[in-house]
């Protein structure tokens, strides 16, 4: 075959463009691995220059080409021995001529542009086309890596599965394969419904959850027979789901069990505190407050509250601790904490049983908990001042007379207004022997603890 | 016709077959190509085709340096690669039977 012939001295101008060309044509590539862009292009700049010299130098003639700028003169053309370049070039003159102007706009012309060049490269080597732009090569990279860990996985598996051992385990599995599909479909509804009902048991507790499960298990035996099949562009969603069956596996499994064991539905078991006493519970909430309302629908302060005995309706309980003469309370979430402070009678003592009860806000440490100081103390907040927490409503509706009596059960001969203790009760009558006074309806206030 | 897609199909083919005549370099089999009458061939059609059909196991190949310009890359065609091209000969020679035979009956009942 022919070799290049030594290039005569502006054939280094030339060498140039078709190194640049060569180049450009590599950047075109450089989404690839760096092996498969040398395998492209080894050789390449050999391959442009023997093109080159192989070309007739008609081909450049100025009628039909770029060319503003020349500024060499010189056409290289190095035919190899018999090259067709000088001798077939049709009324260029014997050899090559000074107005055939040569740029890199040639190489152009001859080749089409680099970008062009390398997309028939990748075509016809079967590459696909570049992807779009920057990152590209990370993307690929990224890509071509996960395949590679994906291929070993998948391979990993073969031979596991084709291993003698392990091959009676995987055909055992393999007649279990219809359980999963019921297995999965049994996660997905039961996960489902956890969203929707907090506790969810083994099997759903409404008629929705039943209609749910069924339609998930047919949904997943139809899917998992290849009988049902998701559109090529949903194939996404299937593994989702297949890959969501089998996280949610273990926490709907947990769940469920926990929520069976202790029926879901059923009673809730509550704890009680066995050294708390006091406490008022309204609406399956504990009070934190109370307010107390007079007929004419105004905040009374400082009212007391007593309950049918006399004795003092606490809504705080000092079994939570008293602090520093007040008590550490907290809201419900737990995200704020005061110190109540109780009002003081005449004596001097703690009336707990006067609403609304005033609080201070105190400080919090870095983890949300109340900030004690080197005594044990709770520490109020900088400027802090013992405040009543805002009332539920400024006013309420003022009272205007008392409820009627049925007339059913109208009492004859017995004109006074209605009271708790049922008038011919023996045993039942509390004030007989709690409280020294006869019935709340005396405006005198029984005597405090 | 529209001659660049008819040679899509049988450039493996005639590459092969080329580099089987002879060893070659990239430009080298275009040219040969060439002068076989194939003008329309671009080069780097031609280049990605021996790239691929190297990367698939049917070519060799080898880099002979040049004391002046730059290096050039050879293909030898291998065992595998002539397997190949047998096949694709007789592939090649049944479909154009069969075409010639579909556009010119006479020409096809004589053959």
């Amino acid at each position: 075959m022919s070799t290049t012939a030594p290039l005569p001295t502006p054939a280094a101008a030339l060498r140039t463009f078709v190194d640049d060309y060569a180049a450009a044509v590599r950047r075109e590539l450089d989404d690839l691995p760096a092996e498969t862009v040398d395998d492209l292009t080894d050789g390449l700049e050999a391959d442009l220059l023997d093109a080159l010299s192989d070309t007739p130098v008609g081909f450049f003639r100025p009628d039909d080409g770029p060319r503003p700028g020349a500024d060499l003169t010189d056409t290289v053309v190095a035919p190899p021995a018999g090259g067709a370049a000088a001798s077939g070039a049709p009324g260029a003159g014997a050899a090559p001529s000074s107005d055939v102007p040569f740029t890199p706009a040639v190489l152009v012309r001859r080749f089409g542009s680099p970008p062009a060049y390398a997309a028939e490269l990748r075509s016809s080597a079967g590459l696909a086309p570049r992807v779009a732009a920057q990152g590209a090569a990370t993307r690929q990279g990224i890509a071509a890596a996960w395949a590679e860990t994906r291929a070993g996985w998948a391979q990993r598996w073969r031979e596991l599965r084709a291993a003698p051992g392990w091959k009676p385990v995987f055909e055992f599995l393999e007649v279990l394969r219809p359980v999963w599909w019921v297995g999965r479909a049994w996660v997905l509804a039961t996960a489902l419904l956890w969203f929707q009902e907090s506790p969810v048991g083994l099997a759903p507790s409404s008629g929705a959850g039943w209609l749910l499960l069924v339609a998930a298990v047919v949904c997943s035996v139809q899917w998992g027979r290849g009988v049902w099949r998701f559109e090529p562009r949903l194939r996404w969603v299937g593994r989702a789901l297949a890959v969501a069956a089998v996280v949610l596996l273990l926490p709907t499994t947990a769940t469920a069990l926990a929520g069976s064991s202790s029926g879901s539905g059923g009673p809730v078991t509550v704890y009680h505190d066995a050294n708390r006493s006091n406490g008022v519970w309204v609406d399956g909430r504990e009070a934190e407050n109370l307010y107390v309302y007079g007929p004419d629908g105004k905040l009374v302060d400082g009212a007391r509250v007593y309950d049918d005995t006399g004795k003092p309706v606490r809504a705080l309980d000092d079994a939570q601790g008293i602090e520093g003469g007040g008590l550490v309370v907290s809201n419900d979430d737990g995200t704020e904490q005061w110190l109540a402070l109780p009002s003081l009678d005449r004596a001097g003592r703690q009336a707990w049983n006067a609403y609304p009860v005033e609080r201070v806000p105190l400080a919090q440490d870095e983890w949300g908990g109340t900030q004690y100081d080197d005594d044990g103390a709770p520490v109020l907040q900088p400027g802090a001042a013992p405040t009543a927490p805002v009332a539920p409503f400024d006013e309420v509706s003022p009272l205007t007379s008392r409820a009627a009596l049925p007339e059913a059960q109208a009492l004859p001969g017995d004109g006074t207004t209605p009271s708790p203790a049922p008038s011919d009760g023996a045993s039942s009558a509390p004030s007989s022997d709690a409280s020294p006074t006869p019935k709340p309806t005396t405006p005198t206030p029984p005597p405090a603890k | 016709m529209d001659t660049t897609q008819l040679l899509k199909g049988v450039l493996d083919a005639a590459v092969l077959a080329v580099v089987a005549d002879a060893d070659g370099y990239g430009y080298d089999v275009v040219r040969r190509l060439r002068s076989a009458g194939l003008d329309d061939v671009a080069d780097a059609s031609v280049y990605g085709t021996l790239r691929r059909l190297y990367a698939g196991g049917a070519l060799t190949s080898y880099v002979v340096p040049s004391d002046e310009g730059p290096h050039r890359k050879y293909y030898g065609i291998n065992a595998q690669g002539r397997a190949m091209l047998d096949v694709q000969r007789k592939e090649w020679g049944s479909f154009a039977h069969t075409v010639t035979s579909l556009l010119d009956p006479s020409e096809g009942a004589a053959r």
